[in-house]
């Protein structure tokens, strides 16, 4: 998180102090809401087809007539597909008895957008590059139960896990396209498409030897975070502020 | 009741006394329009095509088909566009001329001359059209030419009958079919060509026919039909064929060199009116004319009065025209011709300062071209001009830089000395400094050019002095020896070398001729004024020297990494500079808004309603950027408008003149008419903006969706390319400075996106907060 916040400011003060800023009409700070969406293969499910989607909200601001900063707080309650594990050099396999695992996502992203040519920030087309930090976790409502098998023993064991579940984390950065349409004086249109790369974050955990209960929810959730939000399409609706 | 009465009687004698008001041509104001505007300019072009499609369904009792409903279209936003740009005169003197023989033309008819609207058009071409809407206009460049009132009234009569006979919608449907129809499918282009052509010829022959037999009954000479298509064939030529007196460019001391006057010129080709008309529109003036005397033979009564309304009153407005036409000569750069046309005019009128004025400014412009190498953008070729304006050409074609240059800059210096306005003495000083800068033209120079020239005349005194008694012995005896019929050895010598000295004499003054133009200034050289300006010229004609003299050194001690990094950084500052321009108030003249469609070419309605709103964009944007500003706005303007569209012309004119030189900076001719507008708004910067919008097919589309297709995970996005049509959005912004004639902002942004209102606020607004904010140089000059 400090070296999110470290290079944000780095990139804020080599920013020329000087610059002129006309904003929209004067208006250099703006707040939207975004959705984001996109068509993801989960090919764990009989190559099933699925939509991912997160809920955003945000703030931009103006610092020169091309480069716009902004903070974005994406939420997303998001549904992982659960399939047999079965650790890479052991006997043991888990066996989930429900097919879906919520989990509840959270982006803090800091962005930067930089227009393109002969549009005037903060509105037209702009390529966005952000950084973030990404929480996410199971849903402590979710009661889980698995089916151990040990290969070896031919023993079975069945697990129940409850919540609270542990916390995961990781860093995300992102790359969009896209285009701020204002309508009227005050409204715009955002739209973009995006990819995201997302850190493995807390993945080391379960590299190890041993899979435990919370690595594996782990390599669940960071697995499906990242096929489910590799790319978006945004749209979304904001207001010029100040 | 007898209060109102003397009130009345009152204010049309005033009314009277002003219309008839004589025009002094000695100071010679350009002609403005007057009273209110009329309904022509104010209706927007949409509306007056609805109108139209109303009245074409009303008389024709069916649906208009979707070719004439083009043709009203097109043809209400073309005039529109006409009307609007300032170039059309109402309200004038020589506009009410035209509507007093157009009312005696059309007594008989008063239904018709209801429907029917005249106009002056300020151009030079001598021309006159009429339209579908009933409009009818005349060029000043016509005017300009006419001999009579009967043939200005044959003008009228003409297109008139081409308003009432409709052709030229008929003509637009005709060609429509030809070019379109399937039965006309295997006939060759040529063919077609002609086919149009015929058509468009008997329609003019139609128009002269009947205008003929209009004509009769009002009174006027219809003989005078012939005249007119008399003034028609030299309508090229200039007003008279005056022979040019090349004294008018003299001084005492400079006289103009013999080589560079033409001993005789091209005479005038009187045969001029067989052309071939296959592919014209107009049948050859030979068979109009003939046509015309086969009905004056047959007409019984053909009338008899060249004027009916006054000989003076057509006199004046001619010369109106006259003046006119010189100044509209100067805007589209016949610099020889207006040059030729002020002395044609001078010759009647020498005490016009307008004339004179003129006349400076076509030789500032000529020599500016020459100093430049663009002189064959301008200078039509001597051997193509008949008639006296030829020696004009010949004369400054001749000419070199530097004699052309110094010529011109005496000319605009004894101009200034009665006459030391803002624009002749600006015309004066850049023409000093050219002759500083570029001709090596100094006041040093020029002061042993004189002593040399007065050293050489005295030579040429003492010898001719000695030399003419030896030469004319016989007549006046000189020694006895010669009296008694002998020559001594002695005397054979000495004749000789008198004989030398002559030769050598005539010689040198003959290799100073090149140099004849040194002498422009020799009899005012002590003049304060000037030593003053030639001094003030060359210091700063050395400082620029010694400026790059410096920087060649620099540069020739750096390396090229270092040179091209100072270059950069100077381009860098200098971008950074023009950001900011530090200006108040600021006045936008004739916004425009165009948007183009690939498939169904202009949309002139859409045009027209986002034109409209884009007003209101610059009004919003420019009081949210802090800007003070005045509009000028065509499409926005009030019946009671007319000084602002007198404005709008005049800068228009300025404008229009500015784009011709673009290849160097020059001081724009119409100066002195756009600098009381600097006064009127408080602000010598004018703005032009606008908008251009191209919808279009995108390039490649085959290309892109088979892409797609290899890379499946794409096809989506390939799809959405090749459904879609690419937008393109260009926004431009021009500042002028008119009392320099500099270009302080030129930026068009090109956007790849549709012309969204929001987008084109934002960059409007960008570009008015750098107009208004200053930047370091400002600050500091602050």
């Amino acid at each position: 998180m400090k070296k999110t916040t470290i290079l944000s400011f780095i990139l804020l003060l080599s920013l020329p102090a000087h610059a002129q800023v006309p904003g929209y009409l004067g208006k250099r700070l703006s707040m939207s809401a975004n959705v984001s969406s996109f068509l993801f293969f989960d090919y764990l499910q009989a190559d099933a087809m699925r939509l991912s989607y997160k809920t955003e909200v945000g703030l931009n601001y103006s610092l020169s007539r091309k480069v716009d900063f902004g903070f974005h707080f994406y939420t997303a309650k998001q549904s992982y597909l659960m399939k047999p594990w079965s650790f890479q050099s052991g006997y043991n396999s888990y066996s989930p008895s429900q097919e879906f695992l919520d989990c509840n996502l959270k982006i803090f992203e800091f962005h930067l957008r930089f227009f393109a040519k002969n549009f005037v920030a903060p509105v037209g087309i702009y390529h966005q590059l952000g950084i973030g930090w990404v929480n996410y976790s199971v849903a402590d409502e979710n009661v889980l139960r698995f089916q151990s098998y040990d290969s070896y023993s031919y023993s079975t064991e069945t697990i129940i896990m409850k919540g609270p579940y542990p916390e995961y984390s990781g860093m995300k950065l992102s790359y969009h396209l896209g285009k701020i349409t204002p309508i009227g004086r005050l409204f715009f249109i955002n739209s973009a498409i995006g990819i995201n790369y997302f850190q493995s974050g807390d993945i080391a955990r379960y590299e190890m030897h041993s899979l435990t209960q919370s690595s594996y929810l782990l390599a669940v959730c960071n697995k499906n975070l990242r096929r489910q939000n590799f790319a978006e399409i945004k749209l979304g609706f904001g207001i010029f502020i100040l | 009741m007898k209060q109102i009465k003397a009130l009345i009687i009152f204010l049309f004698t005033g009314i009277l006394l002003y219309a008839q008001a004589p025009v002094d041509f000695n100071n010679y104001q350009p002609l403005q329009c007057a009273g209110t505007i009329p309904e022509d300019f104010l209706t927007l072009s949409q509306e007056k095509f609805r109108q139209d499609v109303k009245s074409e369904t009303k008389s024709s009792g069916h649906h208009v088909d979707q070719s004439k409903q083009e043709f009203l279209l097109k043809t209400n936003f073309i005039i529109d566009e006409l009307l609007l740009s300032g170039k059309v005169l109402f309200g004038d003197t020589v506009t009410a001329y035209i509507n007093r023989i157009a009312a005696r033309v059309l007594a008989n008819e008063p239904e018709l001359r209801s429907k029917l609207r005249f106009y002056c058009l300020k151009s030079a071409e001598p021309n006159a059209f009429s339209t579908n809407q009933g409009i009818i206009f005349v060029t000043l460049g016509l005017i300009a030419q006419l001999e009579n009132e009967a043939q200005l009234a044959f003008v009228l009569s003409h297109e008139i009958v081409h308003y009432e006979k409709r052709h030229a919608i008929n003509a637009y449907t005709e060609n429509e079919s030809i070019f379109g129809n399937r039965s006309y499918k295997y006939n060759s282009y040529e063919d077609k060509i002609r086919m149009a052509s015929d058509y468009s010829k008997e329609n003019e022959l139609e128009a002269d026919k009947l205008g003929f037999e209009r004509l009769i009954n009002t009174g006027y000479n219809c003989e005078e039909s012939i005249g007119a298509l008399f003034v028609l064939q030299f309508s090229e030529l200039p007003f008279e064929d005056f022979e040019f007196d090349v004294s008018m460019l003299e001084k005492p001391f400079m006289k103009i060199p013999a080589d560079l006057v033409l001993d005789s010129v091209r005479p005038i080709d009187l045969e001029g009116d067989m052309e071939d008309d296959t592919y014209s529109s107009h049948p050859n003036l030979a068979t109009r004319r003939k046509a015309l005397e086969k009905l004056i033979e047959r007409s019984a009564e053909t009338g008899t009065a060249r004027f009916i309304e006054n000989e003076s009153a057509f006199q004046t407005i001619r010369k109106i025209a006259r003046f006119e036409t010189v100044r509209m000569q100067l805007q589209t750069r016949d610099y020889c011709g207006a040059f030729y046309n002020s002395f044609v005019l001078l010759i009647q009128d020498s005490g016009s300062h307008y004339l004179k004025v003129c006349a400076g400014k076509a030789m500032y412009a000529l020599a500016k071209y020459k100093n430049h190498d663009a002189y064959s953008d301008i200078g039509e070729y001597y051997g193509q001009i008949e008639g006296s304006q030829q020696r004009v050409n010949f004369l400054f074609q001749k000419l070199t830089a530097p004699q052309l240059n110094l010529i011109a800059l005496r000319y605009l210096y004894d101009l200034s000395v009665t006459d030391p306005s803002y624009s002749i003495l600006a015309m004066r000083d850049d023409l000093a400094g050219e002759a500083v800068r570029m001709n090596d033209a100094r006041l040093e120079d020029m002061q042993k050019s004189f002593k040399t020239y007065q050293e050489a005349k005295k030579i040429l005194a003492d010898t001719v002095k000695i030399i003419t008694p030896v030469e004319t012995s016989q007549v006046i005896p000189v020694t006895d020896s010669v009296q008694s019929g002998y020559v001594s050895k002695y005397d054979k010598l000495r004749q000789e070398k008198k004989k030398k000295e002559i030769t050598q004499v005539i010689e040198t003054k003959k290799a100073d001729e090149s140099k004849f133009y040194m002498l422009a200034f020799a009899d005012v050289l002590d003049d304060a004024e000037v030593k003053r300006m030639f001094e003030e010229m060359e210091i700063i004609s050395d400082k620029i020297t010694a400026e790059k003299k410096e920087e060649d050194e620099r540069t020739k001690k750096m390396s090229s990494y270092e040179y091209r990094k100072i270059k950069e950084n100077e381009k860098k500052m200098k971008k950074k500079e023009i950001l900011y321009l530090g200006i108040d108030t600021v006045v936008f003249v004739d916004p425009f808004y165009y948007m183009v469609d690939d498939r169904k070419g202009l949309q002139l309605i859409n045009s027209e309603n986002q034109l409209l709103e884009f007003g209101d964009q610059i009004i919003s944007n420019a009081t949210l950027a802090g800007l003070d500003y005045a509009l000028l706005n065509p499409k926005a303007f009030e019946a009671g408008d007319v000084d602002k569209y007198n404005d709008m012309a005049t800068i228009n004119d300025w404008i229009g003149e500015r784009f011709e030189h673009e290849d160097f900076e020059m001081i724009p001719l119409e100066t002195d008419r756009v600098l009381p507008l600097t006064q009127k708004y408080n602000t010598s910067h004018f703005c032009y903006t606008g908008v251009f919008t191209t919808k279009q097919r995108r390039d490649n589309i085959g290309g892109v969706l088979l892409f797609s297709v290899l890379c499946y995970p794409l096809l989506p996005l390939g799809i959405i390319y090749a459904c879609t049509p690419q937008h393109h959005t260009y926004y431009y912004t021009l500042v002028y400075d008119v009392a320099t004639g500099k270009e302080e902002l030129n930026h068009t942004a090109h956007l790849r996106s549709k012309s969204k209102n929001g987008f084109i606020n934002s960059l409007m607004y960008d570009t008015f907060l750098q107009m208004r904010k200053r930047g370091k140089a400002q600050k500091l000059k602050q």
